[in-house]
């Protein structure tokens, strides 16, 4: 990264690059370990790998092999399902699909008899399907035996074990009677249900035996037929001679483990493995280093590789570590950055998904699956997930209080509240603070709010106000403001005594602001002056103590000098309707 | 591979020494010798330039986003000896709110504190000093002086995570309530300290000095908390050296462990931590940035050299 001068983060994966050179432009790069995890097909595997992982855990170490299954099937889904939108993350889900093919039969699989070579050539078919292809082309030759692969497609079906089409094709060649008698005649382990492997075994050395004197003595028409004739009987020169058609050396090795040791196990594999690569051994890459330490049950290798090679995309090396893990194949044991492998895999695919838009809520579920780190990356993360809107905050909140995450839970809804506020958005500005607990900010945005109402003469948008409960309770000048808007209410539904009793409690607790005193003075007038339109018989709504309560409210803010020069008009007139209520209340009032 | 997404045409008339991106990644803040701070909008690969702070007297050297929970708001350091605060106050207006002037020389570096730790901008000036405001809400500022803090000049400043490394943020923990107050500093006496803030006497102490640079210290950066039983704190020098140092207990102050990430030929800017404190990035005298990345085994590994080439 040349020719820049200073580097900011914007998240885990973005670098920020710029210059201090004259044409001042910033750069913005996408570092190369960040997924694109918006193609279809990335979207998919994230999305589904997420329902078997939770499965996983909940189902804690319990049917690891259907779970594999699981993974499996939905990589595969994801190749076939989905249409070319990209064709580069095909190939790289179908590099997954075969690393976690080959370490599902080697560290997962329940294989009967320890035979590994059924669920090995299935996978050899599925991953290599051009043999059938090439089949269907031929055929539809007139002639088939003058397509171009005619031999070829005989000998890559043979190296699959599609044994009956094979056959189909060897029939038509001179030398097919023989060939096909012989074929025809090889006992397949997938067939050979009822009997015993020995038995198998013994079956099977006879067919072969039997192939190998015919060797000596056959007298064919064509070189081909020797070849395929070599095949059945596993002389290796024959393989390496078609190595082409295998493609890799483990699709070779597989094939000629099936016709020479069809009962193999997995545990003899990586000897047959190591002679197979040495046959390929100009061509070998990364990707075989991988399967090959799958091969010597090294789990730990088979992770750390696929880190490497798959550094631009963790879903492989995360689900890969969890599975192997649930499965007893790979301990716990803490790596020199702190963690065991399992959770460093999990961090780090977690970190991939955190910033994304549409996976923030996943990543924070496998966050939380790293019980060492997991909570403080969880702490890092969740602050920087942008809240563009109410609807992803409370989401983003409700997340955090499924988590436990009280404190950044609380962050998050002061950050929603300061911006409420800047907005002038007051009552969604106090419900977020609520929601913080942040009393400082309740009492705050409490005060704004009646500020606002001596300016303006009015509240707007508090309805909410009038279902907070027992949140009130919080803080004095929040439960002021509640009562003082209740006895709003009772003014409009002309509760006029209730009204004129809730007032002058509020004057007598001090709950308000002292500059909202005077305000509530006022409001006593018009249950003063129009209390000859109330429900009351005498006319009056305010005892002469409750009358005596205001004036000295009014006296003491005159001593304490709350006053303003412009108040004085006003504390005139609440005197006087004071004074003269209290005057009407004596002559009402027993004595 | 690495792939450039976007360009922004910062229309500074001048060197460019800052850039930040706020907490989401939505909006980037630029400052210049031009004197300005600009402040962008930054959608996908969009951007739009939504105000020209103008105010500062002198080249602005660095630019700090204040946490949103205290609002939207960033501060500015200067040539001009003053650090200044601006605050969005309608969508889109940008205002100076504060400015900060008891600097007696150049204000090189400033960074507002972790949001839990509280309101604190620490401000690190070739005056020798270092000041640290603190908000009490309302716009209102107070500020403490460390006098001396590197005779030679402040060159950068780095707050500590709120919460000190090995403890998690579980309220059911006694830790949880533990906020560590705490930030490093690196100057031009070739030396990193550490600056822990007494409750008791109101005062900022140095809690530990680190040794081992030979040349002027150019930037520290202290490394995110995710968990891990160590703290980290990164520094680099002017001639060349990156070193790490650890420390197992805060409490104790024992930087004891130092690592040297690297050695590079020509004097090294700037260091800043991913968010996740994984990668290191390192802006160096000779224009290139390199990214640095302990492996799973312990070891530092620059990981953008393959890209070297393809970035040109």
């Amino acid at each position: 990264m040349d020719n820049y001068s200073g580097a900011s983060w914007i998240n885990e994966n973005k670098l920020m690059l710029y210059n201090s050179s004259p044409e001042n432009e910033i750069d913005f790069r996408v570092e190369s370990w960040e997924t694109n995890l918006d193609s279809l097909i990335n979207k998919y595997i994230v999305f589904e790998g997420h329902s078997v992982f939770s499965e996983i855990q909940i189902s804690n170490g319990n049917d690891v092999q259907s779970h594999s299954h699981a993974h499996r099937s939905l990589l595969r889904a994801a190749i076939q399902e989905l249409g070319p939108d990209n064709e580069d993350d095909k190939k790289l889900v179908a590099l997954y699909e075969l690393v976690w093919s080959f370490c599902e039969v080697l560290f997962i699989e329940h294989l009967p008899g320890g035979c590994v070579l059924p669920y090995l050539m299935e996978l050899m078919q599925w991953h290599f399907p051009q043999p059938v292809e090439t089949l269907n082309d031929v055929l539809s030759f007139e002639e088939p035996m003058e397509h171009p692969k005619f031999w070829d497609c005989i000998v890559s079906l043979l190296f699959q074990g599609q044994i009956n089409e094979a056959l189909a094709l060897l029939k038509i060649t001179p030398d097919g009677g023989e060939l096909c008698s012989f074929l025809e005649k090889m006992p397949l382990l997938n067939n050979f249900s009822g009997h015993s492997l020995s038995e198998f075994k013994i079956s099977w050395s006879m067919w072969q035996e039997n192939c190998k004197q015919n060797l000596e003595s056959a007298n064919f028409v064509l070189d081909q037929s020797v070849d395929i004739l070599e095949i059945l009987c596993g002389t290796l020169d024959a393989f390496i001679k078609y190595k082409d058609l295998a493609q890799t050396w483990y699709h070779l090795m597989t094939s000629y483990l099936l016709y020479t040791m069809p009962t193999v196990t997995v545990v003899t594999l990586h000897h047959q493995a190591k002679e197979m690569m040495g046959i390929y051994k100009d061509y070998l890459n990364p990707l075989d280093e991988i399967l090959f330490s799958a091969m010597e049950f090294d789990a730990h290798s088979v992770l750390t590789q696929c880190i490497t090679q798959f550094k631009n995309n963790w879903w492989l090396s995360a689900h890969l570590a969890d599975i192997l893990y649930h499965a007893k194949q790979l301990d716990d044991t803490e790596l020199q950055y702190g963690c065991s492998l399992r959770e460093y895999t999990l961090l780090h695919y977690a970190s991939e998904l955190i910033f994304h838009e549409d996976f923030w809520s996943i990543g924070m579920d496998y966050f939380m699956e790293c019980k060492k780190l997991g909570k403080s990356y969880i702490e890092t993360a969740v602050p920087r997930i942008p809240l563009e809107n109410q609807n992803k905050a409370l989401r983003v909140w409700s997340a955090c209080e499924k988590h436990g995450l009280v404190s950044v839970g609380s962050n998050m809804c002061r950050v929603m509240s300061s911006a409420a506020n800047q907005a002038d958005q007051l009552g969604l500005a106090l419900i977020w603070s609520l929601q913080a607990k942040d009393l400082v900010s309740v009492t705050k945005i409490s005060e704004t709010i009646l500020d606002n109402y001596i300016e303006t003469g009015g509240f707007s948008n508090l309805d909410f106000l009038d279902q907070l409960g027992n949140n009130k309770l919080l803080s004095n000048r929040l439960m002021f403001l509640g009562k003082y808007r209740e006895f709003h209410n009772m003014i409009k539904t002309h509760q006029r005594n209730k009204a004129a009793d809730l007032l002058v409690s509020l004057v007598e607790s001090n709950l308000g602001p002292p500059r909202f005193q005077i305000t509530l003075l006022l409001d006593s007038l018009p249950l003063i002056n129009d209390a000859d339109k109330s429900e009351d018989d005498n006319g009056v709504v305010m005892d002469s103590r409750q009358s005596h309560v205001l004036l000295k409210a009014l006296e003491d803010m005159q001593i304490k000098k709350l006053l303003k020069e412009s108040d004085m008009q006003k504390v005139e007139t609440i005197r006087l309707a004071l004074v003269t209520n209290l005057a009407s209340s004596f002559l009402n009032e027993p004595w | 591979m690495a792939t450039v997404v976007g360009k922004v045409e910062t229309q500074h008339e001048n060197m460019i020494h800052d850039a930040q991106m706020d907490i989401y990644g939505h909006r980037l803040a630029t400052c210049s010798s031009d004197r300005s701070v600009r402040i962008f909008e930054v959608d996908k690969n969009q951007h739009r330039l939504i105000a020209t702070l103008i105010g500062h007297d002198g080249p602005v050297w660095q630019i700090s986003w204040m946490h949103p929970m205290y609002g939207n708001a960033l501060a500015s350091c200067s040539y001009d000896k003053r650090v200044i605060l601006w605050k969005e106050s309608d969508r889109g207006q940008w205002t100076k709110f504060y400015t900060h002037e008891v600097h007696a020389s150049s204000v090189n570096s400033i960074q507002w504190a972790p949001p839990d730790t509280g309101l604190y901008l620490a401000c690190g000036s070739s005056d020798g000093t270092i000041s640290i405001l603190q908000g009490s809400g309302d716009d209102k500022f107070s500020f403490l002086m460390i006098q001396n803090a590197h005779t030679t000049g402040v060159n950068a400043v780095s707050w500590a995570p709120s919460h000190p490394s090995g403890t998690t943020l579980d309220p059911s923990t006694k830790d949880y309530d533990v906020i560590s107050k705490r930030f490093a500093s690196g100057g031009g006496d070739n030396l990193v300290k550490v600056w822990k803030f007494s409750d008791e006497k109101n005062v900022w102490e140095m809690e530990a000095e680190l040794k081992g640079h030979n040349n002027w210290v150019r930037d520290v950066a202290w490394a995110p908390d995710t968990g891990f039983t160590t703290s980290t704190i990164a520094s680099c020098c002017q001639d060349g050296k990156v070193f790490i140092w650890q420390c197992k207990d805060l409490d104790k102050a024992n930087w004891d462990i130092k690592r040297t990430m690297h050695t590079f030929d020509d004097v090294v800017w700037h260091l800043s931590w991913s968010v996740m404190g994984d990668i290191l990035a390192v802006s160096g005298g000779d224009n290139k940035i390199t990214l640095w990345k302990e492996s799973h085994k312990g070891a530092w590994i620059c990981i953008s050299k393959q890209d070297t080439n393809k970035t040109n």
